[in-house]
């Protein structure tokens, strides 16, 4: 590897790392969420620091050439990564419709409810009327 | 029997004060709720104006969830049985008896059905139904005439299953999933309307989207299924004491 190419890759990845921890500050995103993005901008910056660790799994585990390797390992982290996102997708959307739900019986129930209160309280005072009458 | 109405309602308002009156007036004896799933035009306040039963969801969350919050309610209020009713006006209340008859035999759900003692009709929208009764009937071996009938019945367990469950949509890979694990499931012969205005939610493309994710969830995804309704209600209200 040329030692252009290693500076550019070790600068992006430092790059990329500065610039996850910028966004994560400022979107607020919560830190399980955020643990992902920074534990593999991390994990680019050694890549590229040691590009050594790379050339030797690709030699232990008898792929062609390393850009495979890497190509396979990022795929696979990413696929993982989606997959696991749509798990947290749906049970949000559970948890959504649930509260949805939720809040339009309670809504109908203390109309309800408000509706019988007053009928009752104006049959009550009739009572004290006709009493008085 | 205290039987519950349930009409889910996306943008009806040319259909749903009608649908609702017809009831009110001819059929006293059953109650209603309209559920309004976030409609955008005037649904809910011509329902308000008129002092309709209705439950307001301040965001749209399709049909499952709007039948569903019904189901919800219909268990809340402890009602013998629910009835999913269109609110587009294609579905006639006189056939309610019939099928509260039928339910009363014992069944889980019963299915107003247009094909029970007539034959389908040649149309392509006929085709799809054809379909599914026979993968229905490939995955359960039994024969449901009209699966994608909207007007069903369902009595108390199924009430609270489909309450307190995620994937019960009213839907035929539900019908197909439930039979499959011993519901019950009778159908009645009905007549249904044309839609009074308005043209039916389902265009081309999303007709074989439907179709896709039916056979999709019949042939294939129930098969993983495990129902465990049992266990799924205890857990529910473990979290609320």
């Amino acid at each position: 590897m040329s030692i252009t190419l290693r500076i550019v890759l070790i600068a992006l990845s430092v790059l990329s790392l500065g610039y996850v921890i910028h966004k994560i500050r400022f979107s607020k995103m919560q830190i399980e969420y955020a643990l992902f993005w920074i534990v593999l901008s991390i994990l680019f910056i050694i890549l590229a620091v040691f590009p050594s660790i790379a050339y030797v799994a690709t030699r232990l585990l008898g792929v062609m050439s390393t850009a495979n390797l890497i190509f396979l390992v990022i795929i696979g982290i990413l696929l993982l990564k989606v997959f696991m996102m749509t798990i947290e997708l749906s049970v949000l959307e559970n948890k959504v419709r649930d509260l949805v739900q939720q809040l339009g019986i309670d809504e109908k129930n203390h109309r309800d409810d408000y509706k019988m209160i007053s009928k009752k309280s104006e049959e009550s005072e009739k009572m004290k009327a006709d009493n008085q009458a | 029997m205290r039987l519950l109405m349930i009409i889910p309602a996306y943008n009806e308002e040319d259909n749903i004060i009608n649908v609702v009156n017809n009831i009110k007036m001819k059929y006293p004896e059953y109650d209603y709720v309209v559920i309004n799933d976030g409609s955008t035009d005037h649904t809910s306040r011509r329902c308000h104006r008129e002092g309709f039963e209705i439950i307001d969801l301040p965001t749209n969350i399709g049909l499952a969830g709007a039948f569903q919050t019904g189901l919800k309610y219909a268990y809340s209020r402890d009602y013998d049985c629910a009835l999913q009713f269109d609110a587009d006006g294609q579905h006639r209340p006189e056939y309610i008896e019939s099928m509260l008859e039928k339910l009363s035999e014992g069944y889980d759900i019963v299915i107003g059905s247009r094909f029970v003692k007539r034959k389908k009709d040649k149309t392509f929208r006929m085709l799809g139904a054809r379909i599914l009764t026979v993968a229905i009937k490939l995955t359960t071996g039994k024969r449901i005439s009209d699966p994608t009938s909207g007007m069903r019945m369902f009595n108390r367990s199924m009430i609270k299953e489909f309450a307190v469950n995620v994937n019960y949509g009213p839907e035929p890979d539900t019908i197909s999933y439930l039979l499959k694990n011993g519901a019950s499931i009778a159908e009645v012969q009905v007549e249904m309307d044309e839609r009074i205005s308005g043209a039916s939610y389902l265009n081309w493309s999303q007709s074989a989207m439907y179709m896709f994710r039916m056979l999709a969830s019949i042939l294939f995804i129930q098969n993983f299924r495990k129902r465990d309704s049992r266990h799924v209600v205890m857990k529910r209200n473990a979290d609320n004491h």
